[in-house]
């Protein structure tokens, strides 16, 4: 897009990225553009390729058309690219997706030891300021089947820190969540919005947007229909369909 | 009142409470009861009174190591020795194994072994005092290897994959033996037998079939046809057919295998067949484990940029063998009571040391003593692997959703 931008650096560009499965078109044709630093949020009915789109971008799904790039590096079957790729994208999931078997420690320095290389003191320190700056050092030494949903989501966002990712991304980090561990996870992720990472959020906090998001993606049928600030998608949108959306899920 | 009548008073209660609540667990207890009387006294008048022991006394050495040579026997005692200190390590790896059970463990275990040392049935003088040293010995070395494990924490991993690895190696070394060496002479895979034999073959059939199993399961998932096909392959048909085909095959197929030069023994080809067999049933346990595991696990992996031999060995195959521990120590066990069937190809195992006794001219008709003796023995070791098993799930359990 060729839309006024305060950043310079472009961290992801997708241009007419397709995908599709088996006969099902999910991704039709998606073009975007994120900076460095900006917080963008990703909303859209169920089923319009939001998820797919996110993983498309570290490679959890393979596009079978178009162009992504990220930070540089151009998403292809190239192993070496989709290393490169992997170490500057950290993903969040809805179910978390610790690892059961390993200390809440463990799961933070896993991939700081084995794909970052570092020494495991470093890995361990570091594993130790994030799970401070997540608001949980005390359950270092437990299993996360023993954490709440809200806890293992904290973990989860501290085991991607730990990589030092370039570009974090967000599938419905807070779906799964009673909603009383909503807001604990929310705050994490406002207070890494101000820190200046770049983030892709799908979400259906409209709250979050609002507050955090530089920029709203609407996602309808495998692609992106309305693309605008926040405070213009919420007060003023264009498309019949993302007014739809907002009335339903605003509406009750 | 005293202690005594308490305790008395206590018993009755429990017997009313567990055996005698109803009617009809009243008569169900009774029933039972009888029945293990009908079962129970024959068996004890026949070991105590009736039985002739004298084919197992004479035949100890026999049982224990087959034809192991008696002059080299420190050999086998020096290896029992490093066997209890290294089970002593893997009892330490149990954090749920309290005092209690591992001190029981460790008796059992020494009795277990007692027997491969030749109990006290060994007639060669000088040769008792010192399998009384080993088991010392062997006792001591338990203890060095549990509190050294316990004091510097080594994990299971380190104790499974170099502690036995390590020990396997060296005991074959030091069994075997090299020719010419007037230390350590020679002793042919021929003379070994007995306990001895089974041990061995159900050690390093598990050793073997561990890894293979693993990479076969690994090899099914593979997105590489070949890869794949032949682990299909090979893993139906193994199982399609019973392990003694595969013993008789072993003995045929094997030489035609290899080069001519390198002639392999008897007791080599049956550790083949053998560990081909668990190998295929190992890895179907697993390929369960693999399947069972959700998908967003493999996700994150590579989410985190483990690469795909990472993944598998960090996080994938760690969760996936947890998830079937119970059926893959039951492999163990099944593989430790098939080991039987090695007579069948001409080796002097536990069972076909217990055939040889009852063929010798003066034990004709003693077969209800050696083959309780031999049944005994089995039922030993496989209640230890048991045990073990059931305080590794207990352990495992632990913070696993
Ligand atoms: N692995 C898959 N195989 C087949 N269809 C899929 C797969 N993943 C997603 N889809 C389909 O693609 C569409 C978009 O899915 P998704 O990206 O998960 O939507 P969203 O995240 O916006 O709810 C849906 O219709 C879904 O059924
Ligand atoms: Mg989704």
């Amino acid at each position: 897009m060729g839309e006024m931008s305060p950043y310079e650096e472009k961290v992801i560009v997708c241009r007419n990225v397709h995908k599709w499965f088996g006969d099902f078109h999910a991704l039709q044709g998606v073009n975007v553009e994120v900076a460095k630093g900006e917080v963008v949020v990703i909303i859209g009915p169920s089923g319009s390729g939001k998820s797919t789109f996110i993983r498309t971008l570290n490679r959890l799904e393979v596009h079978e058309e178009g162009e992504i790039i990220v930070h540089g590096t151009v998403l292809n079957d190239d192993l070496k690219n989709i290393e490169t790729i992997r170490k500057e994208v950290g993903m969040v999931f809805q179910s978390f997706n610790l690892f059961p078997h390993l200390s809440i420690m463990d799961n933070i320095t896993l991939a700081q030891i084995h794909v970052r290389k570092r020494p495991r003191k470093q890995a361990e320190k570091k594993a130790m300021e994030l799970l401070e700056r997540v608001g949980i050092p005390e359950q270092a030494s437990k299993y996360p089947g023993q954490l709440s949903g809200g806890q293992q989501q904290r973990v989860a966002i501290a085991r991607a820190l730990a990589m030092e990712p370039e570009v974090l991304l967000f599938d419905e980090p807070t779906s799964a969540l009673d909603p009383e561990m909503i807001k604990e996870v929310l705050d994490v992720m406002k207070e890494l919005a101000r820190t200046g990472i770049t983030m892709l959020v799908v979400t259906h906090e409209m709250g979050f947007a609002r507050e955090v998001a530089n920029r709203v993606l609407f996602f309808d049928q495998g692609k992106i229909i309305e693309e605008t600030t926040p405070d213009i998608f919420f007060t003023n949108p264009r498309h019949e369909r993302s007014k739809d959306f907002l009335s339903k899920i605003l509406g009750h | 009142m005293s202690s005594h009548t308490v305790s008395k008073n206590m018993m009755i209660l429990w017997l009313r409470k567990n055996m005698f609540s109803s009617w009809r667990s009243a008569l169900l207890s009774l029933g039972s009861l009888w029945l293990a009387y009908l079962i129970l006294v024959p068996i004890l008048v026949f070991v105590v009174h009736d039985a002739n022991w004298e084919v197992i006394v004479d035949n100890i050495h026999l049982f224990a190591v087959g034809s192991y040579p008696a002059d080299q026997l420190w050999r086998v005692f020096l290896n029992v020795v490093l066997l209890m200190g290294l089970i002593g390590g893997t009892v330490a790896t149990q954090t749920t194994m309290g005092i209690k059970s591992a001190s029981l463990f460790m008796l059992f275990t020494a009795c277990a072994l007692w027997i491969v040392i030749g109990g006290n049935g060994s007639d060669r003088e000088g040769m008792n005092a010192i399998n009384h040293y080993f088991l010392i010995a062997g006792l001591g070395l338990y203890l060095l290897g549990y509190t050294t494990t316990k004091k510097k924490a080594f994990s299971r991993a380190k104790v499974f994959g170099i502690g036995w690895l390590l020990y396997i190696l060296l005991s074959l070394i030091l069994l075997s033996g090299f020719t010419g060496n007037s230390f350590l002479p020679k002793v042919t895979n021929h003379l070994w037998g007995g306990l001895l034999l089974t041990l061995l073959v159900t050690v390093v059939g598990i050793a073997a079939s561990f890894p293979f199993g693993i990479a076969l399961a690994l090899g099914r998932k593979s997105e590489l046809p070949v890869i794949k096909l032949f682990c299909i392959g090979f893993i139906e048909t193994i199982r399609g057919v019973p392990l003694i085909t595969l013993l008789f095959m072993g003995q045929v197929l094997i030489p035609l295998f290899l080069p001519p030069a390198l002639v392999v023994s008897n007791l080599v080809r049956v550790m083949i067949a053998v560990t081909l067999f668990a190998a295929a049933y190992m890895a179907e346990y697993i390929r369960g484990g693999l399947q069972a595991l959700p998908i967003g696990q493999n996700e994150a992996a590579q989410a985190l940029g483990l690469n795909r031999v990472q993944t598998n060995f960090l996080i994938i195959l760690p969760q996936a063998i947890r998830a079937v521990i119970p059926a893959l120590v039951g492999e163990c066990i099944a593989l430790f009571k098939d080991t039987s069937l090695v007579a069948i190809v001409g080796l002097l195992d536990l069972t076909g040391a217990a055939k040889a006794a009852i063929g010798q001219p003066n034990f004709i008709g003693l077969e209800a003593e050696v083959f309780m003796t031999i049944a005994l023995v089995y039922w030993i070791f496989s209640y230890l692997m048991s045990i073990y098993s059931q305080n590794l799930e207990r352990q495992l359990g632990v913070g696993i959703r």
